[in-house]
């Protein structure tokens, strides 16, 4: 059905197939943070600044050093990991409330920087003139060759999350999320596995940071800002925290609905609000949230024994 | 019970969406109005300059229609909610786009906003016309990227000239730490020598700086003439009531940037005698301006600022535009750029090849508390 989609769309418009690219951009960036908030439990607000970073280091590299998109990519997604790593080192002793004020501090951080920084990233003026990615010589132009390839980039982003939190890491991880005294007292390293969260939330919002850049051609700091890391934040909340699924859900409600609101103008944010604040109270756990395993190691759980 | 209740609402939601979408499409199918799309930041924290747009460029439809339409047809403006983010810019431009009823675009008021949708107006050879977006590179995003305000480099050239008239050979300059003080210092200090005047200090600060006595200290020693202020009015009026503290006995003297009414209740009397460039002064001697102030205050009740002037300009441009040449996307910018001298409430205005505007602003200077046009 994914497949076939823009066929159907690009009957309709242009304007719709650039809102499906976008809920694609924002479901990678809603699926990485999920690995952070969903699975690891750290509650993680600076997330737009490794979609910044991805964006603004996938520009750099193709402006300045006429690197192709496809080297480009990777290499934005392998900084903007990095700087996961980077962020996750010294924060990882911190908890809860803490550790939020802390990412939000970094992600102003790295906003103020995009901004002040004028000699490499010109301030607040951005980077335009971004080439589009080219294959054998096929130069990207239309948004169906976008919607492909974001299509792709979403499900690789999946399947390598899936397969991440479903295995014996993803495991670890949801021991030390639920308790980390006890994890500990099993022989998993909390730290270590934190760290690796960080790593691998920041790697995929480096992917979709670089294809942002590529696909609109220009970055400025204005599309980093504190209120972008909540939107993503709110994605995997109303979705549901630790479910990808769900995390999808959230960046499809939450891209489309501002949109199919355009008509109310002056109050389609306050509208927007309102159905949040009403999810939160009747239904905390999000549209698609967690479900808790129904087999452990040992076969079925029984009923009360799992959470 | 609450599962139901919550069913309820989610539908309820569902349903007010999917309506809300028909009825809009609905109106979209008529086609005896022309259309023209505004873009501005109507929510978010530069909300207020998106109602001032919203405001401008209704009026300049209003007054339209009044007279009967272009052609017998009704011109509508569809307001469209960037919220000043570039991100949410790229949405509403292709929603423009994608829309073939739509025939121009008035915006986007930020820079950023305005580069970030100059590929996908252009690509789809539709106009914009920015009414705010002073960066010197927006312009060369392409060739259908136009804009009604002057560069920042432009101002601080002109800026130069008018100093020369003035008498000055030494001026000394206090800039903002920031893209449009930097660029403004590195314009004038380049037209200084052509108007044999001497940059005899450059001091900066950060916006929000409160203290400005020891740059001012600084200056004293250099006895300039002159100070040129490159920065806002906050601190611009501040650094003025420091200099009055210090004994400085200078003339002070900014661009576009300084010429707003919070200018004079911040300065009190210490701002007597400032020297600025404006390009919206009602009630001089353009008659378009002063036309302009006085039906915006009888629509809306209150004075217009800078913006919606900007944005009544770039509305009424376009609406020239189809009057001329009909009602197409692509003659509307043949239009523009063969534009010359068009009477505005910023000033005349004649695009160059670019699609940067060619104007000359006002001479205005503060007296008895408020602005008037410096003779």
């Amino acid at each position: 059905m994914l497949i076939v989609l823009p066929l159907v769309l690009q009957q309709v418009n242009d304007y719709w197939m650039h809102i499906v690219i976008m809920i694609g951009i924002f479901s990678i960036l809603s699926m990485s943070l999920n690995v952070i908030i969903g699975y690891a439990g750290q509650f993680a607000l600076g997330h737009a600044a490794f979609y910044g970073i991805g964006a603004y280091s996938a520009a750099l590299l193709m402006i300045h050093f006429q690197v192709s998109f496809w080297i480009a990519l990777p290499a934005a997604a392998v900084i903007a990991g990095f700087f996961g790593f980077l962020l996750g080192t010294p924060v990882i002793r911190l908890r809860g409330d803490y550790l939020g004020i802390v990412t939000l501090g970094f992600g102003e951080i790295v906003r103020l920087i995009f901004v002040n920084w004028v000699d490499v990233t010109r301030g607040p003026m951005g980077l335009p003139g971004i080439p589009a990615p080219t294959v054998f010589g096929y130069t990207f132009s239309g948004k169906m060759e976008f919607y492909y390839l974001i299509l792709a980039l979403a499900l690789l982003t999946f399947f390598v999350i899936h397969r991440i939190v479903h295995s014996g890491v993803g495991l670890s991880l949801l021991t030390i999320r639920e308790d980390e005294t006890l994890a500990q007292s099993v022989g998993i390293r909390p730290n270590k596995y934190k760290l690796l969260a960080f790593t691998v939330g920041g790697f995929f919002a480096g992917i979709a940071g670089a294809f942002w850049a590529s696909y609109i051609s220009f970055v400025s700091p204005d599309a980093f800002r504190y209120l972008d890391s909540v939107n993503i934040l709110a994605m995997v909340i109303l979705g549901g925290s630790a479910s990808l699924p769900g995390s999808v859900l959230g960046a499809v409600i939450l891209v489309l609905a501002p949109e199919l609101l355009r008509y109310m103008s002056d109050y389609r944010m306050m509208l927007l609000g309102l159905a949040i604040v009403l999810m939160m109270i009747f239904k905390p756990t999000g549209f698609w949230g967690e479900k808790h395993r129904k087999y452990n190691f040992y076969g079925m759980v029984r009923k009360g024994e799992g959470k | 019970m609450k599962r139901s209740f919550l069913t309820v609402i989610l539908t309820g939601l569902l349903v007010g969406l999917l309506g809300g979408c028909a009825a809009n499409d609905g109106a979209q199918a008529k086609s005896d109005t022309i259309r023209i799309g505004l873009a501005a930041p109507i929510s978010g924290t530069q909300a207020q300059y998106g109602q001032a747009f919203k405001n401008g460029a209704e009026l300049a439809a209003a007054q339209i229609n009044e007279a009967g339409g272009i052609g017998g047809k009704q011109v509508e403006i569809v307001v469209q909610d960037d919220k000043g983010d570039s991100n949410e810019a790229v949405n509403v431009a292709n929603k423009f786009v994608s829309d073939k009823s739509i025939l121009a675009v008035v915006g986007h008021f930020n820079s950023s906003a305005t580069l970030a949708t100059a590929p996908v107006y252009n690509k789809n050879k539709i106009v914009e016309i920015s009414p705010s977006s002073s960066a010197p590179g927006v312009t060369d995003a392409g060739e259908y990227t136009f804009r009604v305000i002057t560069t920042d480099a432009f101002q601080a050239d002109y800026l130069a000239g008018w100093s020369k008239e003035l008498g000055y050979s030494k001026v000394a300059l206090i800039y903002e730490q920031s893209d449009f003080g930097l660029g403004l210092l590195d314009v004038y200090q380049k037209s200084a020598p052509a108007n044999n005047i001497e940059v005899v200090a450059a001091e900066a600060y950060n916006p929000g700086d409160k203290d400005f006595s020891t740059i001012l200290t600084k200056i004293k020693d250099k006895q300039p003439e002159a100070i040129f202020i490159g920065g806002f009015y906050n601190e611009a009026a501040l650094i003025s009531q420091q200099a009055k503290k210090l004994n400085l006995s200078v003339d002070f003297i900014g661009v576009d940037s300084l010429y707003s009414e919070a200018l004079l209740e911040l300065g009190g009397e210490s701002v007597e005698g400032f020297k600025l460039i404006g390009f919206f002064y009602p009630g001089g001697d353009n008659e378009e301006a002063t036309k302009f102030a006085a039906d915006y205050e009888a629509a809306y009740g209150s004075q217009p600022d800078t913006y919606a002037a900007y944005s009544y300009v770039a509305t009424s441009v376009v609406i020239e535009a189809i009057k001329e040449k009909g009602a197409d996307r692509e003659s509307i910018k043949t239009y523009l750029e063969t534009l010359k001298d068009y009477k505005g409430a910023t000033g005349v205005l004649s695009f160059d090849e670019n699609g940067d505007v060619e104007t000359i602003p006002s001479k205005l200077t503060v007296q008895g508390g408020k602005f008037e046009l410096y003779k």
